[in-house]
This record gives structure tokens, sequence and C-alpha cells, in this order.
């Protein structure tokens, strides 16, 4: 699989709107430890992290908004 | 809440303009919060807290264009808050651990996830810290890519309005680039030991 091929299937998995020929592209790539699940691996972990960092900042943000209309 | 008002909301969420959100909490908060707690086993603090999720819940889907209209936001959210609680206790359910929001955000990241699971990763929590660190270290065009594409799920037409790019191509290649960059700090800094 070369590279651009490569990222274009994290980017759609990641985004949730991967097609499901890609995602059997991605079934085979595990079973066969393609070194593009590394990738995919280190992907997903990076962007959650910023999405769950993100979802703490926000919520924070919501909270204070929550307690401020009690005053 | 009329389609021309999440419009609104949706434009206001897209400039990073959360305020837009007061309304909610001024409007649908009290009814939520009291009776959730008033007819489930559920504290008022508990009540609280599933309310902000499922506003954050509801931004979400306005962002990523999965809901364009409402015949009632209170509706929409109490429902939301019930399913939130039954969760909640549907999880802790032979556990006397109370999970945290980051372990149950974590949570929700991995879960129906048929390639990677959360067992794949060791360095998930270590990870929270670097990926801040790391995205911190880029440029600002690099970190509002990054930000809108892959954390807030901007479709490529928003985001080319919001940064003024040229074209999707040209927002495609510097987000190819900048995530790319950004892996390799991470890489560097998991080398370091950070």
């Amino acid at each position: 699989m070369n590279s651009d091929k490569a990222q274009q299937l994290i980017d759609d998995y990641l985004s949730g709107t991967i097609s499901a020929e890609d995602m059997a592209l991605l079934r085979q790539a595990k079973e066969e430890n393609d070194p593009v699940m590394e990738e995919l691996k280190l992907s997903k972990a990076v962007v959650s992290s910023l999405r769950v960092n993100h979802r703490m900042t926000l919520k924070s943000e919501l909270t204070d908004m929550l307690h401020a209309r009690e005053l | 809440m009329e389609e021309k008002n999440l419009a609104y909301i949706k434009s206001e969420l897209l400039k990073g303009n959360n305020k837009c959100l007061e309304v909610i909490f001024k409007d649908e908060a009290d009814f939520c919060v009291k009776n959730l707690s008033n007819t489930t086993s559920c504290s008022y603090e508990d009540a609280e807290d599933i309310f902000v999720e499922s506003v954050l819940n509801l931004r979400e889907k306005i962002i990523a264009g999965k809901i364009t209209y409402l015949n009632s936001v209170r509706n929409y959210l109490y429902t939301t808050c019930k399913n939130m609680w039954s969760e909640r206790v549907r999880k802790l359910a032979g556990t006397q651990k109370k999970w945290s929001s980051i372990q149950a955000y974590l949570h929700d990241e991995y879960k129906d996830d048929p390639i990677v699971q959360k067992e794949d990763l060791q360095e998930t929590e270590t990870m929270l810290k670097i990926a801040n660190e790391a995205l911190s270290k880029m440029n600002s065009k690099c970190q509002d890519i990054i930000y809108y594409f892959y954390v807030e799920g901007h479709s490529m037409t928003d985001i080319v309005e919001l940064m003024d790019l040229s074209n999707s191509e040209v927002a495609k290649v510097l987000k190819y680039r900048c995530f790319k960059k950004l892996k390799n700090l991470v890489r560097e800094f998991q080398k370091a030991g950070r």
C-alpha cells in the first residue's frame, strides 16, 4: 500500500467516513500485520488524545456556563 | 428549535463561539437536571454533569451536520440525559469505582472500534499529555487544520472557508503535511521519554 493510499485510509477511518471496501482493506492489513497498522495505531492514539483533551476543556467551559445561569 | 436558529448556532460554533449555547443552559438546564434527579437515583451533581455532557453531544452533532432541525431541544436533551444515565448505571454495575471523565471519554473513543482496541495501546494516558504538547509546538495554521479536521470533525468545505484557503485540494495537502509533522513530533517526544 503506498503512503498516499495509507493516509487516505487512516483519515477516512478516523473521521468515520471509511467505505466498506476500504474497511476490508484495513482488516486485511491487520491480519497481515501490515506496517500501515502501526501508523494507524499512532494516528488513532494521537487523535483520540486530542479529542479527549478538547472535550475536557469544552466540558469545563460548559460547566461554567451551567453554574453562571444560577447567579 | 427552528432550523434557522440551529443554522445560526452552527455558524457561531464553527467560529469557535460557544457562548451561543448559553441560551440552552438558561432555558433547559433546570428542567433536565431537576427531572433527572427527581425521577431516578441520579444525584443532583451527577444530573448536572450529565446535562453538560448532553449539551456537548448536541454541540458535536450540530457541528457535524447530523442535526439540522429539532422539534424540541428540551425533549432531545432530556432523552439524551436519561439514556446517558442508564448507560452510566450499566457501566458501573459490578464495580465500585467511579469513572473519571477522561476514562469515560477514552472508553468512548475505542468502543465499537473494529480495528484498534484500547488494549493495543499501552501509552494512551501518556499520549494525552504528549499529543497536546506536540500540537502546541506547531504553527497556528497546522494547529487549526488539525483541530478543525481531526478534533472537531469539520467538513473540508467548512475548513476551506474557515481558514480562507483557495480550495479543498490545498486543504488536503496542508492537513496531510501537518498531521505527518505532528506524528513525527510525538515519536520524538516518545523517544525522549516525555
